[in-house]
């Protein structure tokens, strides 16, 4: 056990070493659309779950030592929650999120000429303005994001000569999971994301 | 193959997920069982301006509740002079020991005011809106020894916090009731008056008042807060209605919200539903008074609601 701390220290480093003397810096766009599964409960109310979704732009800064930099802009809707025995429930909400994300981006595994995939773990911090559905109530919430994802590049038709400067593009899949914080109330909402990612640019 | 399958799988998975909100129009498997309680107050027989259909809304409501699961021998209705000020805080506390998961509501038709500026001279110490209880006018209206009996949001407020729940919904049709309908750490982008200025997106409202809203939303408990529901904004009218009506206004769409507003089908009309659906109609009925000769006088005004983030079931199909 104590061996293998420094041994995944190693690799860490090995695989930012390896990245920066690549010296890539790639900018990206994606989109993605979420299905949401929040449970909301707080303030001497219960736990009750709610159904919801995102669909969501961003743009993505990827650096040569792998610690991309995300921006996000996500329009979310949340359906009311289930109702408690008592007739308790929490309100339906929409809004527009606005959420900066960073990480650490895994060396990419090829997989031959269909491209490469690679597995990377971003988290970061969000702020929604919204309102509840079907009223004139707006209100606004901070939120912290946890995103595990798993994307594919497809090399296209560049694969014969692959290089840091081809215009790759590629599905990504996801396990967004964020915390939002609703006026003493909490929200988690765990969710799956599939999105499509192109690369703009990219500088050596 | 696999791989294009397995992202097959996952993009049906994500996009099953996603649309998963319409599967919440099905009905829930869910039966309420906390004890309900309601105070059902209506009043028409003013010795000073008089009203028509307030006694038919508090019995309309008793009748829309009955019909939507309270039990009627938890449904107390009070009507004209029976509606003092001394009554309705005398019942409010007798429920002071109802159980934490029990739900009150108090449902109010009759007469509201607004101290403003030109109370200044006779009544100093008034401001703000109010509910007109029975003994707060006498036939000659207002006068120094009734107005003691108005009822303030504050006192209000103060009654309801000694109940033994906080799963409390208050519905107010009474002029400048809006008033009674604190948003708490949210904003109410529907105007306290109608007439004098449009109602405007909440998104937008969001939208512009961002920091503030998060500033709000950062020192908000999150403790229980009662949901009002009010006829009109705290600087509007609310009306009697027509004959064809024989109901105010307002209630007369919230009794129809009673049998058409469960917008999502799942069995059960919300605090929120109901708002909607009244909102939309007076909104609509509001449009309307141009053409109405009859109704020349009246300006058109907005339902309000208040509650962050909770809601309560108000009628069960």
């Amino acid at each position: 056990m104590g061996r293998r701390i420094p041994l995944a220290l190693f690799f860490f480093f090995s695989s930012l070493f390896a990245r920066a003397q690549a010296g890539v810096h790639a900018f990206n766009a994606d989109f993605a659309f979420s299905g949401l599964l929040p449970f909301s409960w707080g303030g001497e109310r219960p736990v009750l779950s709610h159904l919801g979704f995102d669909a969501l732009v961003a743009f993505e800064y990827d650096s040569p030592i792998s610690i991309p930099l995300r921006i996000e802009i996500a329009y979310l809707r949340v359906s009311p929650s289930r109702i408690a025995p008592t007739g308790e429930l929490y309100r339906a909400w929409e809004g527009g999120r606005f959420a900066l994300l960073s990480g650490y981006c895994f060396a990419p595994f090829p997989l031959g000429e269909l491209g490469d995939l690679s597995v990377s773990l971003l988290a970061g911090g969000a702020l929604t303005a919204a309102d509840f559905t079907s009223t004139a109530l707006a209100f606004a919430y901070p939120s912290i994001l946890l995103e595990p994802r798993l994307a594919l590049a497809l090399r296209g038709s560049s694969a014969a000569s692959p290089s840091a400067k081809d215009p790759v593009q590629g599905p990504w899949l996801a396990l967004p999971i964020e915390l939002m914080f609703r006026a003493g109330t909490y929200t988690l909402a765990p969710g799956l994301s599939l999105g499509w990612r192109y690369r703009l640019a990219a500088l050596i | 193959m696999r791989k294009a399958s397995m992202l097959r799988m996952a993009a049906a998975g994500a996009i099953a997920l996603a649309f998963s909100p319409a599967f919440t129009s099905c009905s829930q498997n869910v039966k309420i069982t906390a004890p309900h309680y309601a105070l059902v107050y209506g009043i028409a027989a003013y010795q000073y301006k008089p009203l028509t259909y307030t006694v038919d809304d508090a019995l309309g409501m008793v009748t829309a509740l009955t019909g939507g699961g309270w039990d009627p021998a938890n449904i107390r209705e009070k009507a004209d002079a029976a509606v003092t000020k001394a009554q309705i805080k005398s019942d409010i506390l007798s429920l002071a020991n109802v159980s934490s998961d029990s739900t009150v509501l108090i449902y109010y038709s009759g007469h509201g005011s607004y101290a403003d500026a030109t109370w200044v001279t006779l009544y100093p110490t008034y401001s703000g809106p109010y509910i007109v209880p029975y003994d707060a006018v006498g036939i000659y209206g207002l006068d120094s020894t009734t107005a003691p009996n108005l009822v303030s949001p504050a006192e209000l407020e103060s009654w309801l916090a000694q109940l033994g729940t906080k799963n409390i919904i208050l519905i107010l049709d009474s002029c400048f009731s809006g008033g009674f309908a604190d948003p708490g750490s949210a904003i109410d982008s529907s105007p306290p008056d109608y007439s004098a200025m449009p109602s405007y997106s909440a998104f937008a409202a969001a939208m512009a008042n961002f920091g503030g809203l998060l500033a709000a939303n950062a020192s908000a408990s999150g403790g229980k807060t009662p949901i009002v529901l009010s006829a009109a904004g705290s600087k509007e009218s609310s009306y009697d209605g027509t004959s064809a009506m024989a109901h105010g206004v307002f209630t007369y769409y919230l009794l129809q919200a009673a049998t058409s507003g469960d917008a999502d089908g799942d069995g059960f009309v919300t605090i929120t539903e109901a708002y909607d659906y009244t909102a939309k109609w007076v909104k609509t009925w509001d449009q309307t008074l141009t053409t109405q000769d009859n109704l020349s006088e009246v300006w058109p005004f907005l339902p309000h609601l208040s509650g962050g983030v909770g809601d309560l079931v108000l009628f069960t199909k």
